[in-house]
Order: structure tokens, then sequence, then C-alpha cells
């Protein structure tokens, strides 16, 4: 089957300027292929470079050594080398990346904010919303809250905001660090359900996550990623 | 959006005597797309700016536009009344200091329906009309409509000019420093507005600020400019979560976090 994201010998080092020129590797040759209706979950301990391999996938990282493709439109674009304008339009129609803070924007609304991706994609304002706010109470966000702006949140209310932002849009590929984090158990689960259900539509998924439990409750795959020798 | 640049800038350039203010300036600018320019005081951003909305003139480079109606033309070689023409019937530019950008001895309605009758509007009431919605739309109340600007605050007065540069429909809109010398909250609000505009009205814009969260915030992509030059570009999140140039580095890392 032809896979949603192949990573290609991926590698990713990051050069500090501003501290005399010191390059950490943080990847170096990680090549991985996941399909649709898989869900792949990277393991490893912490500083490993697992959000890195998603932030690269994502294009957020530049990418430095291998390819990512993805699949978009029917074709394969390397994001390392695309131009920002399609990688615009890639992350609009194709990847959901749920990073592990949310960005409030002031004063937008936490609906707004939840409807705003199917907006970019010409969604009816109305239309959007209305899906946004059911995403919003699956994930237990009382209708008096979808008002305000989710700066003074708490941290698993934000969380869930970040969650639902990037659910509600039935993106191809879905790029998850960490979704459950700072969620209690109830929220977990309907995470996970959410997650589980998106990959059962179709989706490609490709995970952080901590817990084990976690991991078992959505991966089809699990793949550890090596740690790195740190060299200056 | 359209599969071509409604503006292409190439080899731009401008001197002040010896003093290389901007040098060998390149980007394109899409349709409905926001393009930041941040650098610190000095890097030749406002310079930049300037010499794309025709205030001073460039030496050396090419600034080519898509007419609404079709049709390129370089501003840079073009005569002076051509690019007058086009500038205030097809861009916007809101400037740094509501003084340079609203007219203080008219009231706020007349700020905002000049621009209209400068484009050919002559019915009046059409005119107070529309001006009265953009007030509304910039959130000053439109009560205040025959009011001078000289009686609001910086805050409204730099909505005002949002209003006064946005009536028109423009294809491009420059702005410089939107939200300079404002209180946080304000700012907060001015952004909000600006972002909700430009998105609804599907306006390209040009924004220079030296404040890396309005980049953040407002722009798809961004030029980092040092000493005249650009030394980084790119999409906004990947320069600022993924900086490449020690420049951007620093700025990156200079910014306080709340």
């Amino acid at each position: 089957m032809e896979p949603m994201i192949r990573i290609e010998a991926l590698a990713k080092t990051f050069t500090l300027h501003l501290r005399g020129g010191i390059a950490l590797r943080v990847l170096e040759g990680f090549s991985l292929d996941v399909a649709a209706g898989e869900c792949v979950v990277l393991r490893a301990p912490s500083g490993t470079g697992k959000s890195t391999i998603l932030r690269c996938v994502a294009g957020n990282y530049r990418i430095e050594g291998g390819r990512v493709l993805i699949r978009h439109d029917r074709a394969l674009v390397d994001i390392g080398s695309t131009s920002p304008r399609e990688l615009i339009a890639v992350r609009r129609h194709t990847i959901g990346h749920v990073s592990q803070f949310l960005r409030v924007i002031p004063r937008v609304s936490a609906l707004d904010i939840v409807a705003e991706p199917l907006i970019d994609r010409e969604m009816h304002v109305e239309a959007a919303r209305t899906k946004a706010g059911s995403m919003l109470a699956r994930l237990g966000i009382a209708e008096r809250m979808w008002t305000l702006p989710p700066a003074t949140f708490s941290g698993g209310e934000q969380q869930r905001i970040n969650i639902a932002r990037v659910l509600v849009a039935d993106y191809p590929v879905l790029l998850l660090d960490e979704p459950t984090a700072s969620l209690d158990d109830a929220n977990r689960r309907i995470v996970l359900d959410l997650i589980v259900e998106a990959r059962r539509a179709g989706a490609a998924v490709l995970a952080v996550l901590h817990d084990a439990e976690d991991r078992a409750a959505i991966a089809t795959r699990i793949v550890d990623v090596a740690p790195m020798e740190v060299a200056a | 959006m359209t599969d071509a640049p409604i503006l292409r800038v190439d080899g731009l350039g401008k001197a002040y005597g010896r003093r290389i203010a901007c040098r060998d300036i390149c980007f394109d600018l899409w349709p409905g797309e926001v393009l930041a320019v941040v650098g610190e005081s000095g890097s030749g951003k406002t310079t930049l700016l300037n010499c794309l909305g025709g205030l001073i003139a460039a030496d050396a480079g090419t600034v080519r536009y898509t007419r609404r109606g079709g049709g390129e033309i370089d501003l840079a070689t073009a005569g002076e009344a051509e690019r007058r023409a086009i500038l205030r019937a097809e861009w916007g530019f809101v400037r740094q200091n509501p003084r340079d950008g609203l007219r203080f001895g008219v009231s706020a309605g007349a700020n905002v329906g000049e621009p209209l009758m400068a484009i050919g509007s002559r019915h009046f009431g059409k005119i107070r009309s529309t001006a009265s919605e953009w007030l509304e739309a910039v959130e000053i109340d439109a009560h205040r409509i025959d009011d001078l600007p000289s009686g609001f605050s910086g805050g409204m007065q730099q909505r005002l000019q949002i209003a006064r540069n946005l009536v028109t429909h423009p294809s491009i809109v420059l702005m410089d420093e939107p939200t300079g010398g404002l209180d946080v909250s304000v700012q907060a609000k001015l952004l909000d507005l600006i972002r909700r505009l430009v998105r609804e009205n599907g306006v390209s814009a040009i924004v220079v600020t030296h404040d890396l969260g309005v980049a953040r915030l407002l722009a798809d992509r961004m030029l980092v400019m040092k000493e005249g030059e650009v030394v980084e570009s790119g999409l906004t999140d990947q320069l600022l979560d993924d900086p490449q140039a020690a420049y951007t580095q620093l700025l990156v890392s200079s910014v306080l976090t709340v």
C-alpha cells in the first residue's frame, strides 16, 4: 500500500550560533513509512528527538538530511524542498499537527479557534461553527466557555481546544505530540477514542505518547527511536 | 487564491549617499498572503516599505505589480502620475504614526470617505453610510463620525487609519509598525482586527514590525532583515521555531515570554 507519510534517512542538527556555533545532532538516518489507516507511535526516552521528527514532518522544522514525503492531492510532496506556498496548502488540507501547547490568539473565542481550519478550507462559517461546537462538546468543553478566548483556560482545557482544532478537520495525516498529556482519565479516554476513530476513518497517524497504556490503546505499530550520542 | 504572485520584487536597493539602506531585496507576494518584514531599528525594513509605497524612489531593482484588471507594471520605473494613480486606487498604506496617515483637519467620517471620492465615488449619502459601516468594522462608535481624529485615543486613531486604508478594498496593504507605541491590550484588539479584516477581504499585506509576536500572529511568511539585507526568509513558524541564521536566532532568543 502507498504510504501517506514517508520518512527517508531523516537527519537533523541544531546549530546554536549564540553558543559559539555548537552543533547538536538530534536525529540521524531515521526512516519510517506510515500508511492510511495506520497509527504508528514513537517510543523513546525524553530528549531523543521524537517531537523533532513530528515537527520535521509538519515542515515546522527544516529538514537538512534525508527526505520527508507526504501524500497530498494524490501526489507525494517533498516537505523539505517544496515552496512555502505549497507547504501552506499541504498543511491546510492534509496535515493536522497537535503540538504540545496551544497557541492562543488574543480575543478569538474557543469556538472560532476550532472552526478556523474549516473556514480556511472555505466551509461556510455557520456550518464550521456547528461542527466545531460538536467537537468541543464531545471533548467535554462546556458550552458557556465556547465564546471565551482560551487564554484563561486551564492546561487541560487548552489541550483539548488544541486537539479539537485538529481533529475537527478530518486531516488525512495526523501528527500528535503527547495528545493526552495534562488530561484527566475521562478526557484521556475520549481523546484516545477520537484518535482511533480518525484512524479507522482512514487517517495515517504518527504519534508520540509516553504512557504505555495510551500507546497500547491506539497504536497499530510501535517504533523505537534510538537515542543519539550528543556530540559538540 | 490564484497561481501567480501579485507582486514580484527583484533586486531592490536604496542607498543614502554611501550608507546602504536596502540591498538586493527579492521576494514574491501572493494574493491573500501576509508577509512580515522583521529586524531591529536601522535594518532597512521601513526603507523597503517606503520604496514599495512610493514614498521614496529606489536606486535599483524592479517592483512588478499585477494590476487588478490584469497586466503587470514595474512600479519602480513607471511614471510618477501613473504610479500615484495605481497606489491610490489599488494599494493602502497604514503608517506607523497616525499623523502621517490621517488628515487631522477633517472628521473621522471624511477620513474614511475621502479615499472613496478619490477613486470616483460621488454619492454623498452612500459615502457616508460606507464610512459609518467601516467605523463599526474597526470598532469605533458610528456616533463619532463627525468628530476630529485629534480627539481619539492612539488606538482609535490607528483603527481609523486602517478603515481609511481598507475602505477602497485594496489589493495590497502596507503596514509600518501598526501596533507600535500602543498599550498591550489595545495592541491585541488591533491585531485581532487586522487579522480578521485581512482574511475577510482577501487582501495581501506587507507588515513591517520589530515585534515577533505580531509576525507570528499575522504573517504567513517572513523576511528577516539586518543591515539592509534579507538574512533569512521562510514560513513564519519555521523561522520562529527553527531559526537558522545567527541573527534570527538572536532575535528569537531575545523575546520575553509571559
